[in-house]
């Protein structure tokens, strides 16, 4: 039983290495082919994931001041305003802390209340929000609780963000989609070519008594070959360009946070262009036994 | 396996009743019946286009008949596909006019590849293929690639292919079709020694001179129907 399975384990092997061997420059067309693709696909995934990223930090400085009405005290909303969705972080500031911050601020010395009548100032709250898009929403929220005097976001801002970030989301899956598409199609017809060009080895092993299954399995294997190098080759340009990135933004844009290529991505390649090769392979040699 | 040379009354093969009609409306063969006998040496003569590739394909399950039913060993073939089909054919060997070598492949991968095909480890074809290569007498030429032979030492290596996991039966589609008279004389003495080796052979040939120098039993197929000239043993 285990000789039967190294006997055959062997023999699939090596017919898979010998395809790839003598398969030539048709082999490097759907390596190269699969490179260009992952490559272009990663970087979509990469730019995509940076910007989400770059935008989400962003997002999360936003913050809704709210100013409340004179006898109301920020201890007792902030409970309320803490119970809220999306809201992260909520910092009271009492009117008295307020005051005094301006009068240092303002460079006055001594207490100038008396002469205006009392402490002018409300209390305050400054809440932080989760994303962009939910900023004005929880501000009308908030603006309707009573005691809420009025309520101040940077609200142009924070929707512009929002619908930057929508429509980069939208934009990275339609590349995507596309970019998946087109991967589909070359992979499928360039490995189709590959066996197209051993027909007639497929045509003498069925002659010769080679089961379905054991003529598909070695051109499988070759698929998941090619799949795994053009995976390795365009990690290896994603690296790349990601660090001459990396370089550029400490120069340009050294604000925003740095945003590595992460081993998540590098599963979805492999797992995208194994996958794309395997299938491509199953496609092309189904047809080719058919039509023997 | 039945005595050297010679016919005996078990039954490798039979056709009975097969029609061959094709999807145009011609007919390949029209109400076929024959019975092949183990350690026969049957040709099948004919002119082109008459319907000997057709019966051996129908053989060999490359062709489904339209009516009728074809048993090889034992076997239906009629409806074989898939693994059942490449099973079947695992118990002969089968020899074509233009050879069908893998061209990228070297003499003994041309021949490994029916071995390894069919599940025999490294050591086992390793020890088939020389006295393989001796029989048709290719001994020197187990690293050449099939485009550095000549026609008569590439149907010699086809021959090899079909013989190394030692069939009982052997079909031979016009195997000196594509040779001279000497290579084809080659040929047909090698297939002469097979069936002296106890394999079943069955050949089409058109050329009516080396069938009368060879031939034990002769069938002729004319517009798909078939004829017997001499009787089987």
């Amino acid at each position: 039983m285990i000789r039967r399975f190294t006997t055959q384990s062997d023999y699939l092997l090596r017919e898979a290495l010998i395809g790839l061997w003598r398969g030539g420059w048709m082999n490097w067309a759907a390596i190269s082919t699969l490179t260009a693709l992952l490559f272009l696909l990663g970087l979509g995934l990469q730019v995509s994931t940076q910007l989400d990223g770059a935008l989400a930090k962003l997002g999360s400085q936003l913050e809704i001041s709210v100013y409340l009405q004179p006898k109301v005290r920020a201890i007792a909303l902030e409970p309320k305003l803490r119970s809220l969705p999306d809201v992260l972080q909520v910092q009271s500031i009492p009117k008295e802390v307020a005051w005094e911050a301006l009068q240092k601020e303002l460079g006055v010395q001594g207490d100038i209340s008396e002469s205006l009548g009392g402490n002018p100032l409300v209390d305050t709250l400054r809440v932080q929000v989760a994303r962009p898009t939910v900023v004005a929403h929880l501000a009308q929220q908030i603006q309707s609780l009573q005691g809420v005097e009025s309520v101040n976001y940077g609200s142009e801002a924070a929707e512009r963000l929002g619908s930057l970030q929508k429509a980069l989301g939208w934009a990275a899956l339609t590349l995507a989609s596309i970019l998946g598409i087109s991967t589909v199609a070359v992979i499928t017809t360039t490995i189709r070519l590959i066996v197209l060009s051993r027909r007639k080895e497929i045509e003498v092993l069925q002659l010769v008594g080679a089961t379905p299954l054991r003529i598909a399995i070695p051109f499988v294997l070759e698929g998941f070959a090619l799949g795994l190098l053009g995976t390795g080759f365009a990690w290896g340009l994603l690296l790349v360009t990601g660090s001459f990135v990396e370089q550029k933004r400490q120069e340009f844009l050294p604000f925003l946070a740095p945003e590595p290529i992460h081993l998540p991505l590098g599963l979805i390649l492999l797992g995208t262009g194994t996958g794309l090769g395997v299938i491509g392979s199953l496609l092309a040699v189904r047809s080719a036994l058919r039509e023997n | 396996m039945v005595g050297l040379g010679s016919s005996s009354h078990e039954v490798m093969a039979s056709l009975v009743d097969v029609s061959k009609i094709y999807a145009n409306g011609s007919c390949g063969l029209d109400r076929v019946n024959l019975t092949i006998y183990k350690g026969d040496f049957l040709f099948v003569t004919g002119a082109s286009g008459a319907g000997k590739s057709t019966l051996l394909k129908m053989l060999y399950g490359a062709e489904k008949p339209t009516t009728g039913t074809v048993e090889v060993q034992g076997t239906i073939v009629n409806s074989l596909t898939g693994a059942k089909l490449a099973h079947l054919r695992r118990r002969m060997g089968v020899v074509f006019q233009d050879y069908q070598l893998i061209p990228k492949r070297t003499v003994e991968e041309n021949i490994a590849v029916v071995l390894k095909a069919q599940g025999f480890d490294r050591a086992e074809v390793r020890k088939r293929i020389a006295p393989t290569l001796q029989m048709v007498g290719l001994a020197s030429k187990e690293k050449c690639f099939p485009e550095e032979l000549s026609g008569g030492e590439q149907q010699r290596v086809s021959i090899a292919r079909a013989i190394v996991h030692e069939p009982p039966l052997l079909l031979a589609d016009e195997p000196t079709g594509n040779l001279d008279v000497h290579n084809a004389w080659m040929i047909l003495q090698i297939l002469k020694k097979l069936n002296h080796l106890g394999v079943t052979v069955v050949v089409t040939c058109h050329n009516e001179q080396l069938i009368k120098t060879f031939a034990k039993r002769v069938v002729r197929v004319e517009a798909g129907i078939m004829r017997e000239l001499t009787p089987a043993l």
